[in-house]
């Protein structure tokens, strides 16, 4: 018995002394920043992200890392795959593993908006920094109004939030008036409204008809969606029936796909614009067989010299991936500079002067000028939008690129 | 309107009634629940998508390769899978679940979860009482009906039909008649998959591809099925039609509301069975009935 | 005193230590609750404390598959009471040790009117419908987004306890608990209750059951009712652990789930959705580690459930506690698979052929 207990010791101790060397190992490891890249990696968002923070840290390290007084330090990635479409609490535990095993000092990630949230709790639980390219609601960033100090750990470094999306698609949804009046002389064009159900569809339709002057267009109609519905001829047909000039989108699910594919199948004579975050990515004209063509839709990046940035970023995505970037892939690689930027001028990596630091960024990124909401605003932490800072560009599908021309 | 409802409606139906039958159709004869249908329906559409757009085959050559490949694979299944474990009827459905989740995961890893598209088989679009049809649809509706024409004449004219409904009535008493029940098991599983494949052949063009499409049709195909009646081929098909039209009323009378399809239409699904608790065409014995 | 020690110890050593089942099951718990001298990992006890929750929740789905009623739709049950145990926290600011009952007994409440149409119907036609009420719960949270919070869910849920640790103590003894009432319910073989025998016999042949004189309406109701309280037990722990209600909670992915962690662990057993929640769920944590598992865990579930079940169809539990016990013919005693007399009544466990 004696000799058991003896043993028993002896494994404790053991064990003490191999965690202590552990922690100890890790604590002894500088000359890294740890960015943890979260998201659905085997989804097209996720392998953006990645790629995106991937280019990123490798120009950053290539031209000699972060310099902290003096010190270079490179950076090193971490993945994590939330798997957050099918299972929230894998989502959750993804992140606490970068966090907690990977020992990551800033985190990256994240598109849908009911993991963000849950995800934000643990982000204020460990008072991590975490630059959420994805996810737009502005619940996120009233969050961190309500109470700052618990969540002033986030920001949101894309896209545009309701409220602005909103007002760049009224934008795109005023200069197709203009031209439809300019060259079919249509005083008053009559406009369809198409949107999924939805917060994010049914907040950035009514903020963007809020933006638009009653007297400039007719509305012939609101048919909303599923966001997964896999058929939507019906209601096409109907919008067809109801003899518009402009369709107005608002779509961010497959059912993008859908309702591209039944415009072109059905030869509507009316020009599709608005936002279809499907119609954003390359594989959506596969996905549609081509019938996009023509199609437009407001967007986080084309090929066109936002800042001198973009083109060669562009470039590089289409380079490696075949594919255009998304808004969450300029998101990202504009959010790895952006901790870079800030790290520099907060001279440390302690965390309330990195948060200090972030507050004050005032960056030229690929997708514009990036700077966040102080703290007191009523989105604080939010991506300042509008002119002079980010203000997205609009995208049209021709021959199987979209925006690669750029408009 | 109510001819919009009657063309889309029957769009709808008709793909998921060529689903329902086939899943119908191995549950009353091998008691098989088979949660992979759908999936057999996927994988068959990923391999149209990689004959035609990959491998660059006609339409017609890879749609033929890839429903014999689909009944290959659903044979493969039975014989390895379910049959080994067929008195089992709650792993059945738990490994048939495993496989179609297998299916999605070896689809995600090769080929990505973004969104594809297959070509329509025919494109444009005709106006039918007033109402755009696209070619694709009128084929999608035509080819559902041949599909479920050819099975009814398989079924109530060949010698095989006649074993096949032998067996899915009283399969002890088909045996002690001289009727190779396994065989005929296996053929019906051939015939099961070989109409889920039809139905990606017919319908696939219609919709976006990816790893997780076979969800969502599971769900309508089992409310489709038990509606109807299990076991009952016509009950399957009229639950289809029922459950299709439901979604198209929704969708076309109450736009704003059309995100409520998929409960509408299970709620009337519950009201059914509540009124009618074998289904339409359920048969029950009296002894059993609660 | 001596006496009464005595007599928990000839206790322990008959009802526990001559038991190879319930040897295991206490030796797991122990090592639950000693586990955080080992480690406080916040990421091993997060999956622990998920694996509780689920492990409740499974169990609850295995308590209503005990009468034979096969829920394809026991989200139902996890979501309204997260919802509703959400809703009360938010709005009233209650802490979570009430509005987790509270939100069992809205499922109580659900699962009384989830019932109402389950007496009509059996088999797969129940499942169905079973499977639609979740799907037509979620319409009816789309159709009200103000109240509750449409797709991004309800947030601002108050914590279950201050810490980590705190948390994990709460869930593994409520799932101890719970899952050792869940098993006494459904006890064919206990002399306390007689609603193991009855929901057995439910299973077996429901007109057998009546016609033996058992109200089998009252006991198919009180078995929807406690499998309602058990699951809505766990999606108030979820909610408080995860703070966010969201409607995910409510997939069909999700109920399926319930069925796959609890036929895979053995049906109708209870103990056996423990187990299969416990080497499913940490065996896709721990495949994360490597970066190949991360890819590959999913493929590696699949290929373990279908090679599992298909050599062990009952469930792994069932299997294993075949192999090493054994229960006396004449007396019905639990027996380790190593005797060959029965240690109450020493009849031969095997019959053999005289040599």
């Amino acid at each position: 018995m004696r000799n058991f207990r003896c043993q028993i010791k002896k494994f404790v101790i053991a064990s003490f002394v191999m965690l202590i060397s552990v922690t100890a190992g890790s604590a002894s490891a500088d000359q890294t920043i740890k960015i943890g890249v979260i998201g659905p990696m085997r989804y097209i968002t996720g392998e953006h992200i990645w790629t995106a923070c991937s280019i990123a840290a490798e120009e950053i390290n290539k031209s000699g890392g972060i310099a902290i007084k003096g010190k270079r330090y490179n950076i090193e990635l971490a993945k994590a795959d939330s798997n957050e479409f099918s299972s929230l609490s894998d989502a959750i535990s993804a992140m606490e593993r970068l966090i907690t095993e990977n020992k990551v000092d800033f985190l990256i990630g994240i598109q849908f908006s009911e993991a963000a949230l849950a995800l934000q709790e643990v982000m204020a639980d460990y008072k991590k920094i975490w630059l959420s390219p994805g996810s737009s609601h502005e619940e996120q960033c009233l969050r961190v109004a309500k109470n700052y100090d618990r969540y002033k750990y986030f920001f949101r470094c894309g896209p545009p939030n309701t409220i602005f999306a909103g007002r760049i698609a009224a934008h795109e949804l005023m200069m197709t008036i203009e031209k439809v009046r300019e060259e079919l002389g249509i005083e008053k064009p009559k406009v369809a409204l198409f949107r999924q159900t939805g917060l994010w569809a049914e907040a950035n339709m009514k903020n963007s008809l809020k933006d638009v002057p009653k007297s400039e267009f007719t509305t012939v109609g609101e048919w909303v969606v599923s966001i997964t519905a896999s058929d939507v001829t019906a209601e096409m047909s109907a919008i067809k029936a109801a003899r518009p000039h402009i369709i107005f989108s608002m779509v961010s699910g497959p059912v993008g796909i859908t309702m591209s594919k039944a415009w072109g199948e059905l030869k509507i004579p009316a020009t599709l614009i608005g936002a279809n975050i499907a119609g954003m990515s390359s594989p959506h004209w596969q996905a549609t067989n081509g019938m996009c063509d023509y199609e437009a839709t407001m967007n986080g990046i084309g090929r066109v010299e936002i800042t001198e940035k973009t083109i060669p970023f562009y470039d590089k995505v289409l380079e490696r991936t075949k594919q255009n970037p998304l808004y969450a892939t300029v998101d990202s690689y504009d959010a790895v500079y952006v901790i870079k930027d800030a790290v520099e001028r907060a001279g440390t990596l302690e965390t309330d002067a990195v948060i200090a630091a972030l507050e004050k960024t005032d960056y030229r990124g690929a997708m514009g000028r990036i700077s966040f909401y102080p703290k007191g605003h009523k989105w604080p932490h939010d991506l300042k939008c509008g002119p002079g800072y980010v203000t997205w560009v609009a995208t049209q599908w021709r021959d199987g690129n979209a925006g690669r021309k750029g408009l | 309107m109510l001819e919009r409802i009657l063309v889309n409606g029957l769009v709808t139906s008709g793909t998921y009634a060529v689903l329902a039958v086939g899943f119908s159709l191995i549950f009353g004869v091998a008691k098989i629940f088979n949660m992979a249908h759908t999936a057999l329906y996927m994988i068959t559409a990923f391999l149209i998508f990689v004959g035609t757009n990959q491998l660059g085959f006609p339409y017609a050559l890879s749609a033929v390769v890839s429903v014999g490949a689909t009944i290959g694979f659903g044979l493969i299944c039975y014989a390895l899978l379910f049959d080994r474990v067929k008195v089992h009827q709650t792993a059945v459905m738990i490994i048939s679940l495993a496989v179609a989740m297998l299916g999605q995961e070896i689809l995600l890893l090769t080929l990505s979860g973004h969104y594809r598209g297959i070509a329509p088989f025919v494109t444009g679009s005709i106006d039918i009482l007033g109402v755009a049809v696209l070619y694709q649809h009128l084929f999608t509706v035509l080819g559902c009906l041949a599909t479920l024409f050819g099975l009814w004449a398989l079924l109530t004219k060949t010698n095989l039909g006649k074993a096949i409904r032998a067996v899915a009535q009283d399969s002890e008493t088909a045996n002690l008649m001289g009727i190779n029940v396994s065989r005929v098991c296996l053929i019906t599983m051939g015939i099961s998959a070989g109409l889920a494949a039809v139905a990606a052949v017919v319908a696939a063009p219609l919709e976006p591809l990816h790893p997780g499409m076979w969800m969502l049709p599971l769900t309508m195909i089992l409310a489709a099925v038990v509606l109807g009646g299990l076991g009952s081929i016509k009950g399957s098909v009229f639950g289809a039609i029922i459950l299709g039209f439901a979604e198209t009323i929704v969708v076309t009378a109450v736009p704003g509301g059309s995100f409520l399809r998929g409960a509408v239409s299970l709620a009337a699904m519950v009201l059914v069975l509540i009124a009618r608790p074998e289904g339409l065409f359920g048969v029950v014995f009296e002894e059993e009935r609660l | 005193m001596i006496d009464y020690i005595r007599w928990v110890y000839q206790w322990f050593k008959g009802e526990i230590l001559a038991i190879p089942g319930r040897v295991i099951a206490v030796v797991f718990f122990t090592f639950l609750l000693l586990l955080p001298l080992i480690t406080t990992s916040p990421s091993t006890l997060r999956f622990l404390i998920m694996a509780c929750i689920f492990a409740i929740f499974a169990a609850s789905w295995d308590l209503l598959a005990v009468t034979g009623q096969v829920s394809l739709g026991h989200a139902l049950f996890f979501g309204s009471a997260g919802y509703t145990a959400a809703l009360i926290n938010i709005h009233f600011g209650l802490p979570a040790w009430i509005t987790i009952p509270l939100g069992g007994l809205s499922a109580v409440v659900v699962g009384l009117l989830a019932g109402i149409p389950a007496l009509r119907l059996r088999g797969f036609y129940l499942s169905l419908v079973t499977l639609a009420y979740p799907v037509i719960l979620t319409g009816i949270i789309f159709v009200f987004p103000d109240f509750f919070g449409g797709e991004m869910g309800l947030i601002g849920i108050s914590r279950l306890s201050g810490s980590r640790v705190g948390d994990y103590y709460t869930v593994v003894l409520i799932m101890a608990f719970s899952g050792f009432i869940m098993w006494k319910l459904s006890d064919a073989g206990s002399k306390v209750l007689r609603t193991g025998v009855v929901f057995h016999a439910i299973r077996e042949d429901e007109i057998a059951a009546r016609n033996s004189g058992i109200n089998t309406v009252r006991y198919k109701l009180m078995a929807y009712a406690f499998s309602g309280f058990f699951g809505g037990v766990a999606g108030g722990l979820y909610i408080h652990f995860i703070r966010i209600a969201g409607p995910s909670s409510l997939e069909v992915f999700f109920s399926v789930q319930a069925l796959l962690w609890a036929v895979f662990g053995g049906m109708g057993t209870i103990y056996g959705a423990i187990v299969g929640v416990f080497i499913l769920f940490p065996l896709t944590e721990y495949l994360r580690i490597y970066e190949w598992g991360e890819a590959l865990r999913f493929v590696i579930v699949s290929l373990v459930l279908i090679f599992i079940l298909l050599f062990m169809p009952e469930g792994i539990s069932v299997w294993v506690l075949d192999k090493i016990e054994i229960r006396c013919r004449r007396c019905k005693v639990v027996n380790i698979a190593t005797r060959r007399n029965c240690r109450t009544c020493r009849a031969p466990l095997r019959l053999e052929r005289e040599k």
